[in-house]
């Protein structure tokens, strides 16, 4: 039983130390890199994974498509309507052959957008690859 | 209530140089909680990543999270609930947590919580429903790491007197800091020291 109350103890003393360590306020990126360094958590492979992951879902931004098509001339919103109305009668596999074939190699961030496939909805699927559609669209015009 | 698309538009305001280092930091160290488990580890990255992606609607099995800008401005904040909330969930997870996940030889499911939070008591439950062998290892990882901390303290007053407020849950460091009189920096210190001694 002593040793049971020693074993509580213990947890609550890593756990909370765990919190505590949590709470520190980093004040610079330096600190904030070393402290994930010694934890042995690489940080920028982790913004990579991130920033992958950014440029496939930061396409929500009607303005900046609007600003986009005014500099290219392109009106990238009709795009989505052309594409949507594309899509709207393909099968599930078709969505998902087509979202492979635009999709970069898997990765973390990738993962994250695009978990199972197969198990999301038609719907959803869509959806996606609508976004995919317009993001390759609006690089394509931000190349030109 | 569906995933509220506008959300996204403020999104992009975002300075995800800024935010995603700190929330990464945080999930580091919330995943550190279960190091005792020995062989169950929670990804900080997978934790961070997970809940970047809910809050733009496309987190796991269609989760997501709506953030409400104007109830909480701070998104680093709203975040790191987030991040308590699938560290919580992982735990929840191990209710039904194979023993054989945990290097051990049964095969059995064990319940370990009752409820998602990580009380000492949930952890006691999920100690004694291990196999013995683990059980043992566990509490020695737990020993272990109990020593490594206070010796880290070593004899210097305040790191001890800080040791002794984590042992009483006190976990926030401007609490520990008016607790025992001192600047909340020099907390900081003691607890990064504490750290670097036990991982040796």
């Amino acid at each position: 039983m002593k040793k049971d109350e020693e074993i509580k103890k213990g947890i609550l003393l890593i756990s909370t130390l765990a919190d505590a360590l949590a709470e520190i306020e980093c004040k610079t990126q330096e600190e904030i890199q070393l402290d994930l360094k010694k934890e042995r958590v690489d940080l920028n492979s982790s913004m990579l994974s991130l920033n992958k992951f950014l440029r496939l879902n930061s396409i929500g931004d009607e303005k900046k498509h609007e600003r986009l098509a005014k500099n290219t001339g392109k009106a990238l919103k009709m795009g989505r309507k052309s594409i949507a109305e594309k899509i709207a009668g393909w099968s599930k596999d078709k969505i998902i052959s087509r979202i492979n074939e635009l999709s970069p190699e898997p990765d973390a961030v990738y993962s994250a957008s695009c978990r199972k496939l197969e198990d999301k909805n038609i719907k959803d699927l869509a959806s996606f690859l609508e976004d995919l559609e317009i993001s390759l669209q609006k690089r394509k015009a931000e190349k030109k | 209530m569906s995933f509220n698309t506008s959300i996204i538009k403020d999104l992009e305001d975002v300075d995800w140089n800024y935010v995603y280092p700190r929330l990464l930091r945080y999930a580091t160290y919330k995943c550190r909680k279960f190091a005792w488990l020995g062989t169950v580890t929670f990804d900080p990255e997978s934790i961070a990543q997970e809940a970047v992606a809910l809050i733009y609607g496309c987190g796991k099995n269609g989760n997501y999270r709506n953030w409400d800008r104007s109830k909480c401005p701070d998104i680093i904040k709203f975040l790191k609930g987030v991040v308590d909330s699938l560290v919580s969930h992982e735990y929840e997870k191990m209710k039904t947590f194979k023993i054989e996940s945990l290097d051990c030889k049964k095969h059995t499911d064990v319940d370990i919580s009752h409820d998602p939070d990580f009380s000492v008591m949930n952890f006691m439950d999920f100690l004694s429903a291990a196999d013995p062998a683990k059980e043992l290892e566990m509490k020695e990882n737990i020993s272990q790491m109990v020593k490594s901390i206070r010796n880290a303290a070593g004899e210097n007053k305040y790191a001890k007197l800080v040791v002794s407020c984590l042992e009483q849950g006190i976990g926030k460091p401007r609490e520990i800091a008016d607790e025992i009189g001192i600047d909340v920096t020099e907390v900081y210190q003691i607890l990064r020291r504490l750290r670097e001694k036990i991982s040796k």
